[in-house]
């Protein structure tokens, strides 16, 4: 003990002088000496907590040192305020007002008060800002009327408000923000399509001129061949006929007369066209730049949700926190039915139980002797290459099944020969094929995944991966078969038609296209199927029949990971399909449309609640990567298309290019000199690299910040630890020299904790203290009167 | 949690003014920048208030709910820490509310609140014994709530317990003070989306 008792007596006598004059003193406190002073804790103080951003303590002790000194009569409400640490003594102009009017805002305290504050400042005479500030001060006084307005509109416009509000009383909010992804994901494909709609379909469609001889920009360019453009582009012949199954079918298929519509590539065509407007508006131009401006705003926007939701997800990762998120963050607020509330109870009584058993299970596990560590290690290895040879089977039979398709219908007697129905059976054996896969397997990992012996939170997240894994491996097994059919060499010379071994494609553009259609309609069938052959039946065995099975098997379960990915899965067809058949967009949008009512109706009345609690802003953040490592997934196909596969040669808007960003070429030797030299710097090499190089030091420079940030976040952290441990260490000295016994709940804890090894430099705010301890003996009275002063 | 009352109700003992049963502009715009509503939200939110009262035609501003009416506002009536939010609202501190406190508190709860001001008020609504501290008495009481009807075991529940306190007891006092509970909640993503009643 470095402190003698005549010393802490002294420090003691002075403290509880300041507890009998201070104004905040509780009524009715224990008189405890101890308990006194333990008011007097900065801590303990309810002022310094809401203000203690805005004020510091020597900015308080300024205002009170001014009020001894200028004793005014002062309103009562704003000497509270001023207690409060909002700055009130100097208000000159309406910034001020409006500053103090913000923290008033945020006051703990009850509206009628807040009134009173506001009304006394309002009263106050305050000048106008003069000179070159009114003028701003007016702008920003508009400016938040506008914000205002902005709120005002955004609530009154925002769709389907009442109806998210619905679910998020009858199922909580881990259902709702499924329900504000697939919003989100719906508008991002409005955009989409309205962007083709604008710049492709619709200009073409009024502004084409039929025939195959017309002008096109560009002609000296090398790449270009309007010459075989014309040959090819009569052959290109698409059977229509009338009768009305072979009309729905080949609605359901994307051919017949589909094919001739703007839904797909080969509708449209690679002249300029000519509008009283524009001038010469080149087609295929517009159709590349519109991709990629399409391609760049998604980026953008996922980016932006993205950067939002990690913004406030801050979580350290090597800290717990997982009892203290489930205790506090665990009641849903916004729950307003008794049946969810009963059934989120039985949750989160299940989950804390639960987590309590696995924390025991985890210390069993640690001591595991080593056999059993080797022989779980062997199921592991055994199951994850069952997976694989899983995920590789199903790739092998997408690809046979895709192969053996495209061969039958190549055979030009395939509709004489078989009936309609096997026919259209037939069309949709690939799609069939990875949507029967996409159903079953991820049940497959399910089940063998329990073998495996995980925590719950990662065996929820190794299937996921899993699962996500499958689809897209198999869109990529998809691809990468039609790049084979479509790449075959074996092609005739003069319009590039796929002949012998090859299937004779005259359009493989539109081919492609068909497939991503049949894949986008057939699951969206699959989904509305799921829901009412599925979801229904229960509901309907749940009410209807009282036996006791019927109610073990009870309503089925609202699963939200499975949905999020059936909806990620959409958007990538759609990303995928964009590029070939420049309608699909349209078809996701109205798919999505439909599927919002279809589950809005599934959550009110067919499904229950995930019964384990569903954390909604971690999943939604690995949802949002997932998303986006299947839109860059989606960019190396599509930008291989335009970049390295050559165009068909009687379909389609660059059927005389010889690929597709010629098209760009030719637009540019149109431009004048200075601009064709300014752009062709900015596409060379050395360029490019010198914008790598710089983009590099920017990643290195914010990684080597945040690096130092979140060393400085462990040291503050130790700080805060230690001044605990101060504060705990001189509170039991107070205890033993007023000779009172501590309360029961305090921990007894004699040694003090900072003369042992301390693991950092002392921080400046506790010198005080720690320098005593460390100095050894303070036998002054001088020193402890400079410690207090 | 009882200082700020105080000088808050030195303040608010006399505006229990009576009024029309709509807003004057002052009225209207005092609770535009004092809460985060627009003015239709108010509107809205004067609706839900006047729809739990016994007499929705005699409604005032004045009118004070008890206890019981209030409790009939859906997710009140469903949630296992009622007794806490009506009291913690209560400006005159006798469970009753009037049309600000009702306000004031879907003020707390919109979306649009920031998350300063939702930790303090969960703070309070979880101090059972409003000692400025959430300890262990506390702590038992809040599991309790939540998990409804069936009741965590004796030993469960001081493992949880002691779990939680470990986890964020910075100062060893057995306790979450309030700074302890903010430093907590500013890094759990989970509290803003489920600290939320939409109107």
């Amino acid at each position: 003990m470095v402190l003698t008792n005549s010393q802490m007596e002294y420090i003691l006598h002075l403290f509880l002088e300041e507890v009998n004059t201070h104004p905040n003193r509780r009524k009715g406190a224990a008189t405890s000496k101890v308990n006194a002073f333990i008011a007097l804790l900065p801590s303990k103080q309810p002022i310094d907590r809401q203000m203690s951003r805005r004020s510091t303590t020597a900015k308080k002790r300024a205002i009170a040192r001014n009020n001894k000194i200028h004793p005014s009569k002062k309103d009562p409400e704003m000497e509270e305020l001023e207690e409060q640490g909002i700055d009130v003594s100097n208000l000159e102009d309406e910034e001020d007002v409006h500053r103090v009017m913000n923290a008033i805002k945020q006051l703990p305290c009850p509206l009628a008060a807040k009134r009173r504050f506001r009304a006394k400042l309002l009263q106050k005479e305050i000048k106008q800002s003069s000179g070159c500030c009114g003028g701003s001060n007016t702008n920003r006084q508009n400016w938040r009327k506008f914000k205002i307005w902005k709120k005002e509109m955004s609530y009154k416009l925002e769709p389907w408000g009442s109806w998210l509000k619905n679910v998020e009383g009858h199922q909580g909010t881990g259902v709702v923000s499924y329900f504000v992804f697939l919003r989100w994901l719906f508008f991002l494909n409005l955009v989409i399509f309205i962007l083709m709609l604008l710049f492709v379909t619709i200009p073409y469609v009024a502004f084409s001129n039929n025939g195959y001889t017309y002008v096109v920009t560009g002609s000296g360019v090398s790449g270009m061949s309007v010459a075989s453009e014309q040959t090819c582009s009569p052959l290109y012949q698409v059977n229509v006929s009338s009768d009305a199954k072979t009309l729905i079918q080949d609605f359901l298929q994307g051919s017949g007369w589909m094919e001739k519509t703007a839904m797909f590539y080969g509708f449209y065509d690679s002249q300029d066209l000519n509008s009283f407007v524009a001038g010469h508006y080149s087609l295929p131009l517009a159709y590349l730049l519109t991709s990629l401006v399409i391609l760049l705003f998604s980026l953008i926007t996922m980016a932006r949700y993205t950067m939002q939701s990690f913004r406030e997800n801050l979580e350290d990762q090597n800290e717990k926190h997982q009892y203290c998120n489930r205790v506090f963050g665990g009641w849903d607020f916004a729950l307003s039915e008794e049946g969810t509330a009963v059934l989120k109870h039985r949750s989160l009584y299940k989950d804390l139980a639960g987590e309590l058993a696995e924390q025991r299970h985890h210390e069993a596990r640690k001591n595991m002797s080593s056999n059993d560590k080797c022989r779980l290690y062997t199921i592991r290895f055994f199951i994850n290459f069952m997976v694989i040879c899983i995920l590789g089977g199903s790739g092998y039979l997408i690809y046979w099944v895709t192969d053996w398709v495209t061969s039958f219908l190549a055979d030009p007697n395939y509709k004489t020969n078989n009936d309609a129905i096997v026919v259209l059976l037939v069309e949709f054996l690939p799609s069939l094929t990875i949507t029967a896969l996409n159903g079953i397997v991820p049940l497959i990992f399910g089940i063998v995944v329990k073998a495996e012996n995980y925590t719950p939170e990662f065996t929820i997240k190794i299937t996921l991966i899993r699962t996500v894994f499958l689809r897209l491996a198999s869109l990529a097994v998809l691809i990468a078969t039609i790049y084979r059919i479509v790449s075959c060499t074996d092609k005739e010379t003069t319009c590039n038609v796929g002949q012998n071994a090859c299937d004779s494609l005259r359009c493989w553009e539109t081919y492609v296209g068909q497939n991503f259609f049949k894949l986008i309609v057939l699951d969206f069938l699959v989904k509305v199927g799921v829901t009412l052959g599925y979801e229904l039946p229960r509901k309907i065995l749940t009410t209807k029949c009282d036996a006791a099975i019927c109610k073990k098997i009870g309503l089925a379960e609202f699963d939200i990971p499975k949905n999020v990915l059936d909806i990620v899965y959409t958007q990538t067809l759609c990303w995928l399909g964009f590029f070939y058949a420049p309608l699909i967009p349209a078809l996701a949008t109205i798919s999505m449309f439909v599927l919002f009512y279809l589950k809005y109706l599934s959550a009110m009345y067919n499904t229950n609640p995930p019964e384990i609690p569903y954390k909604a802003s971690k999943s939604n953040n690995f949802f949002m990567i997932v998303l986006m490592i299947a839109f860059f997934l989606c960019c190396l196909p599509v930008g291989y298309t335009m970049v390295k596969l050559t165009p068909s040669y009687g379909c389609g808007p660059f059927r005389i290019y010889s690929y597709m960003t010629v098209c760009v070429d030719a637009t540019i030797s149109n431009f004048p000199s200075w601009l064709q030299t300014i752009i062709g710097i900015f596409t060379s090499g050395s360029f490019i690299i010198i914008l790598l190089v710089l983009l590099s030091l920017i990643i290195y420079y914010t990684s080597s910040k945040s690096g130092a940030r979140a060393k400085m976040i462990v040291m503050l952290k130790e700080q805060m630890i230690m001044e605990g441990k101060d504060k705990q260490f001189l509170l039991n000295r107070i205890y033993e020299l007023t000779g009172e016994k501590p309360g029961a709940k305090k921990k007894d804890n004699k040694r003090p904790p900072s003369n042992g090894p301390r693991n950092g430099p002392p921080p400046s705010a506790v010198k005080t203290v720690n320098e005593v301890h460390q100095n050894g003996n303070v036998s002054k009275d001088n020193d402890i009167e400079e410690l207090w002063a | 949690m009882k200082y700020r009352l105080e000088f808050c109700d030195v303040i608010s003992k006399d505006n229990m003014g009576g009024g029309s049963s709509i807003f004057t502009k002052q009225e209207l715009d005092d609770y535009q920048e004092l809460t985060y509503f627009t003015k239709k939200e108010i509107h809205h939110v004067y609706k839900r208030f006047k729809s739990l009262a016994p007499n929705p035609e005699a409604v005032t501003k004045a009118t004070k709910l008890s206890r019981d009416e209030l409790y009939a506002l859906p997710e009140i009536k469903v949630n296992p820490f009622k007794d806490r939010i009506v009291r913690v609202f209560s400006s005159s501190g006798d469970d009753s509310m009037t049309f600000e406190d009702f306000l004031d508190m879907m003020s707390v709860f919109c979306d649009h609140a920031p998350l300063a001001i939702k930790i303090e008020y969960a703070f309070r609504i979880y101090d059972f014994d409003e000692d400025d501290s959430l300890g262990r008495e506390d702590l038992r009481k809040l599991i309790d709530r939540l998990t409804g009807e069936m009741k965590l075991g004796e030993s469960d529940m001081e493992q949880l317990i002691q779990a939680v306190i470990e986890e964020s007891d910075l100062d060893n006092d057995d306790g979450l003070s309030f700074a302890e509970f903010e430093h907590k909640m500013t890094k759990n993503p989970e509290f803003v989306t489920s600290f939320r009643i939409r109107m």
